[in-house]
């Protein structure tokens, strides 16, 4: 049974919101149950006989009633008088002196509860109130909180309705007190701001411009003038908006409805809210399956969004860098491997898989050859490049797909909705197969030859598995494995997935097998100062500022297909020549330190951010080349290669020469790639 | 080939938390098990439904509109994936999970009153009999629940998250006792 009561309502007239003016209930509260008066001398406003009654019972406890205005007898206060607090009212005929003000819009029956059930309240002309819908004989609404308006009808519900029913012979007896209103929803002469929703200071003037713009229905109106949307959820204003927003429609209330009642009818504070999720539990931690082997390794861990990414691997006395950069070495020297786990794995299937993948990306794989793979770029609708990874193809109708770690659930989504939303008429299913598969890359001139170690019945050559070859395998005497022959490192490099339960023991296997070249483990550090030297973008360059032509991967645009931001893309400003886009950058000063975040400026400009020409997203030490490298985003940058430029670290307090170059630091000509 | 559970060295056995009068919870990893996705093609809702119907020994459990996790404890993961892909051939994808999901039994007079701690979903029998299945989130993570007794549920979890949904887990059972077998 619900019973909880009705609530008032207040009245829309200016200055219904200064400090003195208050709904009449509450007042009478005061009064009645804690003998405080509310002022010295109290007008009443009302539409109704509950406004009365407040006036009565102030007279009882000797609180001084200045004036009684009733809308059923013509009177209005236009204007509340005052500051900071009500210094008098203004009626259109007189101004009338009194420092409070009790109004009364009205009963509305607090159906919220019901209304959780899904059903919408109906309205009730005769108490001007929307009431509870019928929901069933196992939910029913009782007293006032069912629009009942007499102590009488509510006593009488609760006989027939409450836990003693049968038990109580007869109705309690009680004195009664008429009921009427009149529906009264605003006062259109007032001056001053006449408030709706007091906490989002939506006032009487917002509705009808919603409506007037086109924003008439109730759930647009709600949102368009934030009506009902603080943190009381509409339970004070709502009614008022509602009936001045189907008047100005000319619609009835009962046509124009109420948007949906929705929890919590009580404020929750957030320290209930809070729950066991602190400390530790504040967010849940991500593993890889590698992360057992990792810590064998002696792996310094990084925490990546939730994973937990192996970062590098120190021997004794190293600090990062030199435990990267020794990583890095042996890799480029002979072979290295790395956990790659956490980068997403999207399994894409169906009839219409191909067609799919040629409009998520830029570039074409409908027309990629099964068992192989091709790195493919997603623009935003808006033209600019929204992720990056390689795309595989296993069979005719099953592609599987690799997003970076930072956009995993982010591509997913993206996936979802354009399926969705988009193209609901292709047939072609998707699922996270992210956590099914350990991945690692095993990177160097001896890649091959290590993996060669723990393959079943298969010679890895050029022929079985060339650059860029994607298929599946059987390894150590029998388990199902995934390989790829992909390079984020530029050296002669593969990634080996494998169900996840066994990539501790695959990573072991492949470190044994790689012992006689001087295998070593390389995490994230490594593989950072790798991909800077090779000019490989990542996240610093994929930063949400870039078209495909500012990565110097404009050729991948397909002129043959409709893809997500073709359009946007030909936009004049993302097809500038003056954009921004990616260069290399290499300190004159070869024992310069150069830093990320550095603005470019010409060589002869006084350091200022109103000459700036670019700045510096990615940056490494390179053990190949002893010296720290970057990666820059300037201004026609592909026409300035061997420039100087000079760096102005505003944060640091630094400016120094550079050299605008190739991005491509390290072995331009790929010939490690194809060793 | 031994499959190595994430929660192997995690989930240790023994009787934990209050230790009065009879454990609220049984606690314990489904591992081995293979699971396996299945996603009905375009057009083929019916007919996956149907061929997954037929297809006995496994349990098949909902998961999203028109897709399903077929479970077994007697198929080896790959050997599931294969024969699920051989019969659903044209009708339905196939995606092996067996490796990227964790499953747990939860068993024991408290284990509804442990899962209300982090699901909103209403687990009265009316509402959640035996047998359906629900995606829903504990503890910010991800979870995938079943009901399979009055008194019995089965989840899983995505590997990486494992770990953590145990740790969380764990210390809400405390106060029922629980014992992880």
């Amino acid at each position: 049974m619900l019973a909880a009561g009705a609530e008032e309502r207040p009245l829309v007239f200016g200055g219904n919101d200064l400090p003195g003016v208050m709904l009449a209930s509450a007042m009478r509260h005061y009064a009645n149950r804690y003998a405080a008066a509310a002022g010295k001398s109290i007008t009443v406003f009302t539409n109704n006989d509950s406004g009365l009654r407040t006036a009565r019972d102030f007279k009882v406890h000797g609180v001084h009633v200045e004036a009684i205005v009733d809308v059923r007898g013509e009177g209005r206060i236009l204007d509340v008088k005052g500051g900071k607090r009500v210094t008098g009212i203004n009626t259109g005929h007189h101004v009338i002196p009194c420092d409070a003000v009790a109004m009364s819009g009205g009963w509305s029956p607090i159906v919220n509860l019901m209304c959780h059930k899904g059903a919408k309240p109906i309205w009730n002309e005769s108490i001007a109130a929307f009431v509870p819908p019928d929901v069933g004989a196992q939910f029913m609404a009782a007293g006032s909180a069912a629009g009942r308006m007499l102590l009488s009808e509510c006593l009488a519900d609760g006989v027939r309705l409450g836990t003693m029913k049968g038990k109580i012979p007869a109705t309690p007896k009680c004195r009664d007190e008429a009921f009427a209103i009149m529906p009264f929803w605003w006062v259109k002469e007032s001056i001053g701001k006449a408030f709706i929703d007091y906490q989002n200071d939506a006032t009487a003037k917002d509705l009808p411009l919603a409506a007037r713009e086109g924003y008439g229905h109730v759930e647009l109106a709600k949102r368009y003038t934030t009506t009902g949307m603080a943190t009381d959820q509409g339970k004070l204003g709502n009614v008022n908006a509602i009936a001045i927003l189907a008047e100005v429609s000319g619609k009835s209330i009962a046509q124009m409805g109420t948007t949906t009642f929705r929890p919590f009818y009580t404020p929750v504070s957030f320290g209930a809210f809070a729950g066991p999720f602190t400390g530790y539990h504040f967010q849940p931690t991500r593993k890889t399956p590698l992360h057992d082997w990792a810590i064998e390794q002696g792996a310094v861990f990084v925490e990546t969004g939730l994973w937990m990414r192996s970062s590098w691997f120190p021997k004794a006395g190293e600090d990062w860098l030199a435990s990267a950069s020794r990583e890095v070495k042996a890799t480029r020297a002979a072979v290295g491997i790395c956990d790659v786990s956490t980068l997403g794995k999207i399994d894409i299937q169906g009839r219409d898989a191909g067609i799919f993948l040629d409009k998520l990306y830029c570039n074409t794989f409908s027309t990629l050859a099964v068992g192989k793979a091709r790195y493919g770029l997603m623009l935003r609708e808006d033209g600019i490049v929204f992720d990056d990874g390689t795309t595989s193809r296993l069979a005719e109708d099953h592609y599987i797909m690799t997003t970076t770690t930072a956009n995993a659930a982010r591509v997913m989504s993206h996936i979802e909705f354009c399926h969705q939303a988009l193209w609901p008429e292709l047939d072609v299913q998707y699922v996270s197969v992210t956590e099914q598969w350990a991945q690692m890359a095993v990177a160097g001139p001896m890649a091959r030859a290590t993996l060669q170690k723990i393959i079943d019945g298969l010679t890895l050559n050029d022929d079985t598995a060339p650059y860029l070859a994607a298929k599946e395998i059987s390894i150590l005497g029998g388990m199902t494995a995934r390989l790829f022959r992909i390079s984020f490192s530029g050296e002669h490099a593969y990634e080996l997935a494998v169900p996840a339960d066994y990539g501790n023991m695959v990573a072991r296997a492949l470190m044994q097998a790689g012992s006689e070249f001087g295998i070593v483990p390389y995490g994230v550090e490594a593989l950072s100062m790798m991909r800077i030297e090779k000019g490989h973008v990542a996240g610093g360059e994929l930063n949400g500022t870039t078209t495909a032509g500012d990565l110097g991967l404009g050729k991948m645009m397909s002129v043959k297909k409709d893809y997500i931001g073709r359009m946007m893309a030909t936009r004049e400003g993302l097809v500038d020549p003056a954009r921004q886009c990616v260069v290399g950058i290499k300190p004159v000063d070869r024992s310069e330190k150069i830093r990320s975040g550095g603005h470019l400026l010409n060589r002869n400009d006084a350091p200022s951010m109103a000459v700036d020409q670019g700045y510096i997203c990615s940056v490494a030490w390179s053990p190949m080349l002893n010296m720290w490298l970057g990666l820059a985003l300037l201004s026609n940058g592909q026409a300035r290669h061997g420039e100087i430029v000079k760096v102005f670290d505003g944060l640091r307090g630094h400016h120094y020469l550079a050299e605008i170059c190739n991005p491509i630091h390290f072995d331009p000509e790929s010939r490690r790639l194809h060793a | 080939m031994l499959r190595i559970s994430p929660l192997a060295n995690v989930a240790v056995q023994g009787r934990f938390g209050v230790d009065r009068g009879a454990p609220g919870l049984l606690l314990s990893v489904l591992h081995p098990l293979s699971i396996v996705m299945v996603i009905a093609r375009k057009g083929k809702a019916k007919a996956t439904k149907d061929r997954l119907a037929a297809f006995k020994g496994v349990d098949v459990l909902w998961a999203g509109l028109d897709q399903y996790f077929v479970q077994s404890f007697v198929h080896a993961e790959n050997a599931l994936y294969m024969e699920l892909k051989r019969k659903l051939a044209g009708i339905s994808s196939v995606s092996d999970q067996s490796h990227g999901r964790v499953a747990l039994r939860i068993a024991g007079s408290k284990s509804r009153a442990l899962l209300a701690k982090g699901t909103p979903v209403d687990l009265h029998t009316n509402e959640f009999p035996i047998g359906k299945s629900a995606l829903t989130q504990m503890a910010h993570v991800g979870v995938h629940l079943t009901r399979t007794g009055a008194d019995e549920f089965t989840l899983s979890v995505f590997r990486g998250f494992s770990e953590s949904f145990w740790a969380w887990l764990i210390s809400q059972a405390g106060e029922f006792g629980y014992q992880v077998s």
